[in-house]
């Protein structure tokens, strides 16, 4: 990969960017990385920003779902944010509909999307 | 084709083009055609170099590729082909023309170099005609492309709300077609919630089911969620029938219902403010 | 005719594939899904090669047929074989804890796919995408 993806922190939301294109030990650190951001107890949500992202195939989808998984076992909710038409497509047809996980059209409204349940629950 | 004439054409190449250009100025058919009065002269160059190749190879593949651009060219703008057919011919005349002032005292000779060039100049209308159809063909295409974008368009209603009616007939290119805009068209509206409105469509057969299904799993990985409205009964058989799994997709029986969901959602509230109803005014009566 | 070759040994090589499988069907003019959906189907085959077969290559070139323009995937590799491919193909199968969206998933956004295979001996895949 060429830069490591960042991971920041806005209030207590937790927003990761992924960029370009990343090779399967690059998701597998980035994964890493963001559990254990997550893991601290003060945090509320995390959005995972997609905008930038060449390609999504069957790997890195599976690390979203565990990902979003791991996460929901901690009481965090996860939204993935500005995935581009040709990804989504892709992966309809792939079967790959990433069925549970909330998703935004892009940062901010994820942002929103995780204040506004935050405010239900 | 007799190498020997060839190898003379081409060194007479300036000479040829030189008659076709005197020969084109007399020419009704090019005389007034404004863009031939510009391009004549490469035209008839570079047309003729290719022939040129192409007879010492025995083949018309250069040639073809030559026509071909022009034939599209003049297609792309709309502009009439017959001087094409024209310029061909103009070719080949001045070939023939200079061939027997070079061979004057042999008949047969030139009769058979006469005949050449006739197969010559049929093999290349035929090429002319054939890239000209294609040609239509392409434009054809494009323009149908072009409707069925025109046929689809996925509408801004409010902040965050498209439309997208759908009408007439759904074949799989134009379901393709319907998904690109969609998609393009929440992102370009960063929309959040898209109606889309199926009451137009008179058949929705298999196919088309399952393209809405993926239109609309699609626009959800994208952010954005859809409400399938004015399903008919009949659709609403086939979709039972064929197992489709419409669970987890929102629909709603009419537009205005739809309208009112996808208000909701955006915390809109549609209410009629002032005087001018039908209610405000016979209030003001009693 | 165009065409591209790209050796697969670790997970640096499932991007470079990717990379040029992107770039030749840009080249051949295939739209912007399309592009999407080709590198997406080399990255399945080229990370099954690494995972199941250590190494193996990947060659994408043009097609042409008739007024037809298209791309073909040729994956070659000298692992062990698929045991049943029908089961293979299936979604969700995985023997690796995968999704198991791999191979079905590319025969899915690919046009025509076929795959031979040979126990201990290794396995080819030819998929083609035609240019709509
Ligand atoms: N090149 C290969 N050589 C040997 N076995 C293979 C090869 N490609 C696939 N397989 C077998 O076929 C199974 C299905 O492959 P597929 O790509 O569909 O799923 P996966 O790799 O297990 O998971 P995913 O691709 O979703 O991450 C694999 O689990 C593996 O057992
Ligand atoms: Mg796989």
């Amino acid at each position: 990969m060429q830069q490591q993806a960042p991971i920041l922190k806005i209030d207590d939301y937790w927003i990761a960017s992924v960029q370009g294109s990343l090779h399967d030990q690059d998701v597998i650190e980035f994964k890493e990385a963001l559990l254990s951001k997550i893991m601290q107890p003060e945090s509320k949500g995390l959005v995972i920003d997609l905008t930038v992202l060449d390609l999504v195939d069957s790997f890195v989808t599976k690390t979203l779902i565990d990902i979003r998984g791991l996460a929901k076992l901690m009481g965090v909710p996860v939204v993935i944010a500005g995935m581009s038409p040709p990804i989504a497509i892709t992966l309809v047809e792939m079967g790959l509909s990433l069925e549970g996980i909330d998703t935004a059209l892009n940062l901010q409204k994820g942002l929103d999307k995780l204040r506004n349940t935050g405010k239900e629950r | 084709m007799e190498q020997e004439i060839v190898e003379f054409w081409a060194d007479a190449r300036n000479e040829i083009v030189g008659k076709c250009i005197q020969l084109s100025v007399k020419d009704s058919a090019l005389g007034s055609d404004e863009w031939h009065q510009g391009n004549r002269e490469r035209v008839f160059d570079s047309l003729w170099s290719v022939l040129l190749q192409d007879m010492q190879d025995d083949t018309l593949a250069k040639t073809e590729e030559v026509i071909g651009s022009l034939a599209r060219e003049a297609v792309k703008y709309g502009r009439d082909v017959e001087p094409l057919e024209r310029i061909i011919e103009i070719l080949m005349e001045s070939a023939e023309e200079t061939a027997r002032s070079k061979y004057p005292e042999e008949p047969d000779r030139l009769s058979r170099i006469t005949g050449d060039v006739k197969e010559y100049l049929n093999k290349a209308m035929t090429v002319l005609a054939r890239s000209i159809i294609k040609a239509q063909a392409e434009v054809i295409e494009k323009q149908k492309d072009y409707l069925l974008e025109l046929s689809t368009p996925a509408i801004p209603l409010l902040d965050g709300i498209l439309i997208l009616p759908l009408i007439g007939t759904i074949d799989t290119r134009r379901a393709k077609q319907i998904m690109d805009n969609l998609l393009n068209g929440i992102v370009e509206a960063q929309a959040d919630t898209v109606l889309i409105d199926i009451s137009g469509v008179p058949i929705v057969d298999t196919q088309v089911a399952h393209h809405l299904m993926k239109t609309v799993q699609a626009a959800r990985l994208l952010g954005a969620r859809c409400i399938i409205v004015g399903i008919r009964p009949e659709f609403a058989q086939t979709i039972v029938k064929l197992g489709i799994d419409f669970g987890k997709i929102v629909t709603k029986n009419s537009l205005q219902a739809g309208l009112k969901l996808a208000f909701e959602w955006h915390n809109y509230e549609l209410r009629r403010v002032g005087g001018g109803g039908h209610h405000a005014a016979t209030g003001a009566n009693s | 005719m165009l065409e591209r070759k790209s050796s697969i040994e670790n997970e640096l090589d499932i991007i470079a594939a990717r990379r040029r499988a992107k770039e030749v069907a840009e080249e051949l003019g295939f739209s912007t899904v399309d592009q999407v959906r080709i590198a997406t189907a080399i990255s399945e085959l080229a990370r099954n090669i690494v995972l199941y077969a250590k190494e193996g290559s990947i060659v994408v070139r043009a097609l042409r047929e008739g007024d037809r323009q298209g791309l073909e995937i040729l994956v070659a590799d000298n692992g062990p074989g698929i045991p049943n491919v029908e089961l293979a193909m299936t979604d969700g199968y995985s023997t690796s804890g995968g999704l198991g969206a791999g191979l079905p998933g590319a025969r899915r956004l690919m046009d025509t796919f076929r795959v031979d295979t040979q126990l201990g001996q290794g396995t080819k895949i030819v998929a083609r995408k035609w240019k709509a």
